[in-house]
């Protein structure tokens, strides 16, 4: 009931988020740098996930305010790149899910090998 | 410039091309990043996977109050536009399917003509009492974002209501039975199989309107979320 109850809290938190493990993977991304703005390609390399998984779960973030967007400042002949960043909002979910999916996942190889 | 980075970057500005208003920026990264990536084949698979963003059919992000109150107004327009329209097309069509109703055929293609007429009968009714609300038009600007708010509500809840299901599930009942009696008169007594596979074109449409429809469904719903955010920041309250 404890763990519904605080899956329930992130819940709420998040105005209908979804709660995949890419987008707990995604978040998990984001905190190991906090304070880095991040590049989508660096984002796919470090979690394995194709850009067409991968950028609509950074709209979604961007749709709830958790994720915030700027472009690079230009550099002489090359284009700006887009770079993300998590809001405080997005921080505060971002622990909670990760730890959510930490419990959930250290829980489940009491599950493994039961053969059913 | 290898024939497969040429390819990946046109993929990728074509979808910068077609994609919707709000998703554009989100593009716009896509193509950058397929720009920096040092492998061909890499960039080309990047690509085709940003291609799932020309999917994703959303209207301009609102990022401020302002925003917001343009897109309203825009609403307003185009409801009142379409409003009319389709109340003059009921009052048309239930004109239409009533006097067909009166001309005589055999029972079951009356109960057909009675399915579709007081589906269109009830949706004028439904679409008079629509559009006999009258809406606020408060003077401050965060009044009437929220004036837009509720009004998407009401929309979505005249849309996609149950008194909404209930029309569709009458009218399309009707014109069903109705097909079914003009198909038997034309080709003799045959089975639903047969039915099936002759309408198989209005079947086939049938998927891509009632995905359209949800599609519209979703993005009025993330429009009032994202009005919720906006009103909140309004406030000094985080919403999330």
């Amino acid at each position: 009931l404890t763990e519904i109850l605080y899956i329930g809290r992130v819940d709420g938190m998040s105005m209908k988020m979804r709660r995949s493990p890419q987008t707990a993977l995604v978040l998990a991304e984001f905190l190991s740098d906090e304070q880095e703005w991040r590049y989508g390609y660096d984002i796919s390399r470090n979690t394995g996930l194709k850009s067409g998984t991968l950028y609509p779960i950074l709209m979604r973030l961007a749709e709830h305010r958790m994720l915030k967007t700027s472009w690079e400042t230009a550099e002489t002949g090359r284009p700006p790149r887009h770079m993300y960043k998590l809001t405080k909002d997005g921080l505060r979910y971002a622990r909670e899910l990760v730890s959510v999916a930490r419990e959930l996942a250290t829980g489940e190889p009491a599950f493994e090998g039961v053969g059913l | 410039m290898t024939l497969v980075r040429r390819l990946a970057l046109g993929i990728s500005s074509r979808v910068v091309r077609w994609a919707s208003p709000g998703c554009k920026e989100w593009a716009e990264g896509l193509e950058r990043e397929a720009a920096v990536i040092e492998s061909d084949w890499a960039a080309l698979r990047w690509s085709i996977g940003s291609t799932r963003v020309l999917l994703d059919r959303r209207e301009a992000p609102m990022t401020s109050l302002d925003d917001a109150y343009a897109i309203a107004q825009k609403f307003f327009e185009k409801r009142k536009k379409e409003n009319s329209y389709f109340f003059w097309t009921c009052v048309v069509l239930s004109a239409l399917s009533v006097a067909l109703f009166c001309v005589p055929t055999n029972f079951i293609g009356r109960i057909g003509d009675g399915l579709v007429s007081g589906g269109l009968l009830f949706s004028l009714y439904r679409m008079h009492v629509y559009r006999s609300f009258v809406v606020r038009h408060p003077s401050g600007l965060k009044d009437r974002v929220a004036n837009y708010r509720s009004e998407l509500q009401r929309y979505i809840k005249f849309n996609y209501g149950w008194a909404s299901l209930l029309n569709v599930a009458l009218t399309l009942s009707g014109l069903l039975v109705i097909s079914y009696v003009y198909s038997v008169q034309i080709s003799g007594a045959f089975t639903i199989a047969d039915y099936a596979s002759d309408n198989s074109f209005y079947i086939a449409i049938s998927f891509p309107i009632a995905l359209m429809i949800y599609m519209n469904l979703h993005e009025r719903q993330r429009q009032i979320a994202e009005l919720d955010a906006l009103l909140a920041e309004r406030d000094g309250v985080s919403a999330l």
